[in-house]
């Protein structure tokens, strides 16, 4: 049930990222035009290209907020608002409905990462040639794979990079569920925690950060290990901030459901 | 075994309580009337058997079981609300409900569609109000349940389409199957209901069938409940 749940998740959030996609690429395309025609006509075609190319910043800071706008409402208007009564009488688990949304929303992501990551090679790769792209990527993995201690603090950054954005989602969902506690100014309790969340753990990670340097000042450890000890922090932090963050909105959805 | 039993169901919103001690006992095969005027509790009940709501105390058991998955395959739910998506077409919910859904009779719906006169390949959006509902309703009637809970099932749709309505309710549900329908348009349902319920500020005033009432009362169902319920 939980992949159909999923391939419904896609049909509802695809048809606003696909669309900006394919505008990024194409806009990635048209610049990679105006360069092609500056090289080889030699002619000053300065205006248009700065037009397309603030026309590509400006598409790319849509979609990042149209990500978040989407995380947002598919979350609320799917779960929490009519639509929920549809989608609470599915006989799927609770939990099969968070991470359905959870992994979708995350999927769009590193979708907007890597249409970005080609956009920017069509765009500005007009004086490279295939293989200086190949091997610019082939130089990236030979380094990972360099030694032990590289590939180890590579696989952690990519954990990091994962439960970071995981636990952003997440927080999300948290936030928007708890407001399910009143029935009034649902938006402006779920902003008001989200802030408040936030700023805490802002301040909190601060604390942590500062304590920790102090303490390893004057240690003997090396880089490495100091490296693999802010990893193991920060990724224990993450997996029991997404545990606990995904516990909450579940106990939430489960037991204080509150339709509007 | 009963298809419905709520022992004891009581439910609290913060200080007020919309449903009191309610037992409510529904066998296979019964069309049952939820009567009662507007916050009397009607919805709250239903949505309590969807697990929509938690009760604050008291059980619910659906063909034996608690409340969970294993009831929401038995259970068909009309909410008094369209739950609608509006960018879909009416032939995807008709894929969704069946992928969901495996009781659903994808070739009843569709039959149902064509005497109403709906276009699957119209979104919902196209849609007027009314004719969501219907769509609505096919869904939720096109699937073989065991017990269906219809909240409102006729208070938005056009008096013609009501009759229409009626008549899909009782020709599409199993011999076995039992329907209760919340409403307080008595008059236009009272023709098909077995038995009849009657709540009041979250109580259950009277649970009796609907002939033996107008036998005591000698009035119909409707009258009977305007007297009850009298402002």
């Amino acid at each position: 049930m939980l992949a159909k749940l999923i391939k419904y998740e896609f049909k509802a959030t695809g048809r606003y990222f696909l669309p900006l996609f394919g505008t990024m690429l194409a806009i990635a395309l048209i610049n990679r035009l105006f360069q092609l025609l500056t090289h080889v006509t030699r002619t000053n075609l300065a205006t248009p290209q700065a037009i397309s190319i603030s026309l590509s910043q400006m598409l790319f800071t849509a979609i990042m907020a149209v990500a978040l706008v989407i995380t947002i409402q598919r979350f609320n208007k799917n779960l929490l608002q009519n639509e929920g009564y549809l989608s609470f009488t599915l006989p799927v688990k609770v939990e099969h409905l968070i991470l359905s949304k959870l992994l979708t929303s995350f999927t769009w992501y590193i979708a907007n990462a890597i249409v970005l990551v080609i956009s920017m090679l069509l765009a500005y790769s007009i004086n490279m040639s295939f293989s200086d792209i190949t091997n610019f990527f082939n130089d990236i993995f030979n380094l990972w794979f360099s030694s032990g201690e590289s590939f180890l603090i590579g696989v952690e950054l990519i954990i990091v990079s994962i439960l970071g954005t995981f636990s952003s989602i997440l927080l999300i969902y948290t936030c928007l569920s708890l407001s399910m506690l009143v029935n009034n100014h649902r938006w402006l309790l779920a902003f008001g925690m989200y802030f408040a969340f936030s700023t805490i753990e802002q301040l909190f990670a601060s604390f942590a950060a500062v304590s920790l340097i102090l303490l390893l000042s004057d240690s003997s450890w090396s880089p490495f290990a100091i490296s693999q000890l802010v990893a193991s922090i920060g990724i224990v932090f993450l997996l029991t901030r997404c545990i606990g963050l995904f516990s909450l909105t579940l106990y939430m959805l489960r037991r204080r459901l509150n339709l509007l | 075994m009963s298809i419905l039993e709520c022992r004891g169901l009581t439910k609290n919103y913060g200080q007020r309580r919309a449903l009191n001690r309610v037992d409510i006992t529904v066998e296979p095969g019964r069309i049952v009337g939820l009567l009662g005027p507007n916050g009397s509790g009607k919805s709250t009940l239903i949505k309590l058997c969807n697990s929509l709501l938690t009760p604050t105390a008291g059980t619910i058991r659906i063909n034996g079981l608690a409340p969970g998955i294993e009831t929401k395959s038995i259970v068909s739910y009309l909410p008094d609300v369209t739950y609608l998506n509006n960018w879909m077409r009416v032939s995807d919910l008709l894929d969704f409900f069946a992928d969901f859904y495996t009781d659903f009779d994808r070739n009843k719906a569709l039959d149902m569609l064509k005497n109403l006169r709906i276009e699957p390949h119209n979104t919902l959006k196209s849609l007027s109000k009314g004719n969501k509902e219907k769509v609505q309703l096919i869904l939720v009637m096109a699937r073989s349940a065991l017990l269906y809970l219809l909240d409102e099932p006729i208070g938005g749709v056009d008096p013609a389409a009501r009759d229409y309505i009626l008549s899909t309710i009782i020709k599409n549900r199993k011999h076995a199957a039992s329907v209760i329908i919340s409403t307080h348009l008595i008059y236009d349902i009272e023709q098909v209901l077995d038995d009849v319920i009657f709540l009041k500020e979250g109580s259950v005033v009277l649970a009796e069938t609907a002939d033996e009432l107008r036998r005591q009362c000698g009035t119909s169902v409707d009258m009977y409940f305007r007297e009850v319920f009298r402002c």
